[in-house]
């Protein structure tokens, strides 16, 4: 797609001692957060300074990020942040571009039980989501249903992001399991006709970012 | 400077000949733009008007070729998607749910049906009637914390440890938990004993 660097945030990271001043500055292809908090941070740019980023993600410290339309924020990962590496081969360049997703210990689950964080706003991820995480015993046909349930209840709250359209769920496992059970008993959410294993259908990531830049360049 | 572009990029285009500047007139040059620069300097600056100075005429140049040196951003939004970094975030956002499909080679015994139920391979919709309802598997980690004393210290250790955890949702609404300790009272949840025995 074209114009990606108006769909990308900016990081900057200033550290200061005694005698030295650094300053680095990476961009952002995709972020998710609530105001100083950082739940999700994916930043390229070369070995050092993608290096120095994710040193400096585990050591909790803060960072001015600056959003595509210009706002800044100071953000911070928190405690127990972990940091996934990668690499992209670029074509005509001698080095690879360093990638680093750091997530947060709110988005992994271990923090707080009540609080999924999807990338999308899809009702089958948001329901897919829910079920893998509290181990529901539900089927991927009440996505729909359960989705404008949520909704209803104002259960569902965008956070920033960047490079996607990501929501915040505040459900508890027992607030769910109860709207299923009366779901099923009032008939709005129906078994299938012949007993089995339950099918879901694996996203992958890829799909997810995709079409979260396609519907940014759509609403742009 | 004022401008918003110019305030969102942080960006300003200057236009001037290049002169060869050096020694004590470098010298000169810096600490008047220190000067300049220090307390909102730049901010006080009187706005220039057309008459203020002579027009200087850009002298007509050649075809000017540009070319782009930095990080070629639309096709690294392209690539980054199939990064190993999204690939090991993918596990937490987009969890995977594995199942066991097809027919085993020999009758699955009780052991073989225990640990593929235990394991999540099992989940699914079973039972007939009112007795039908969805069972999903799951494993639960159990924290235990205790305090231990030796004299004036208080040793605080944690234990951890795994077990599972089964959830029936039946056709008529009704929800159960199935955990390895006893039902609460009142509370349709706990152990659940089967026909031949203690679970």
């Amino acid at each position: 797609m074209e114009n990606a660097h108006l769909r990308m945030g900016l990081l900057e990271y200033e550290r200061h001692t005694e005698k030295t001043a650094t300053r680095i500055r990476v961009r952002v292809s995709h972020y998710l957060g609530e105001d100083e908090d950082a739940h999700l941070l994916s930043v390229f740019g070369n070995d050092s300074d993608v290096g120095a980023i994710t040193a400096a993600v585990y050591e909790k410290a803060r960072f001015g990020l600056t959003f595509p339309g210009g706002e800044t924020q100071e953000i911070s990962l928190g405690e127990g942040a972990v940091c996934y590496r990668g690499g992209v081969s670029i074509q005509g360049r001698k080095q690879t571009l360093r990638h680093m997703i750091a997530l947060s210990e709110g988005l992994r689950g271990l923090k707080s039980l009540s609080r999924t964080f999807v990338l999308r706003p899809e009702p089958t991820e948001i329901w897919a989501a829910l079920v893998h995480r509290f181990g529901l015993p539900g089927l991927p046909e009440w996505a729909e249903r359960m989705t404008q349930l949520l909704t209803e209840r104002g259960r569902i709250t965008a956070v920033d992001s960047i490079g996607c359209s990501a929501v915040v769920i505040s459900a508890t496992c027992e607030e769910l399991v109860e709207w299923m059970g009366d779901g099923v008993s009032e008939g709005e959410c129906s078994f299938p006709e012949s007993n089995g294993p339950i099918r879901w259908s694996n996203g992958a990531i890829v799909d997810a970012l995709r079409s979260g830049l396609e519907l940014m360049q759509r609403a742009a | 400077m004022t401008a918003p572009e110019s305030i969102r990029f942080r960006q300003i285009v200057m236009f001037g000949i290049r002169r060869n500047v050096r020694g004590a007139a470098h010298e000169e040059n810096l600490r008047r733009t220190l000067a300049l620069a220090a307390h909102g300097g730049y901010s006080k600056l009187p706005e220039l008007t057309p008459d203020a100075i002579e027009p200087f005429a850009v002298p007509r140049s050649g075809e000017a070729s540009l070319s782009y040196r930095g990080l070629p951003y639309n096709l690294i939004e392209d690539l980054l998607p199939h990064s190993t970094a999204w690939k090991q975030a993918a596990q937490v956002l987009l969890p995977r749910e594995d199942m066991a499909i097809g027919r085993p080679i020999t009758p699955l015994h009780g052991g073989h049906v225990g640990l593929l139920c235990t394991a999540g391979l099992l989940n699914g919709v079973f039972g007939q009637g009112q007795e039908r309802h969805i069972a999903r598997w799951r494993s639960v980690k159990y924290v235990t914390e205790f305090e231990e004393e030796d004299g004036d210290t208080k040793i605080i250790r944690r234990r951890e440890k795994w077990s599972n955890e089964l959830r029936l949702l039946y056709v008529t609404g009704k929800v159960m938990k199935l955990t390895e300790s006893a039902p609460k009272e009142g509370n349709g949840n706990g152990e659940c004993a089967s026909e031949d025995g203690p679970a």
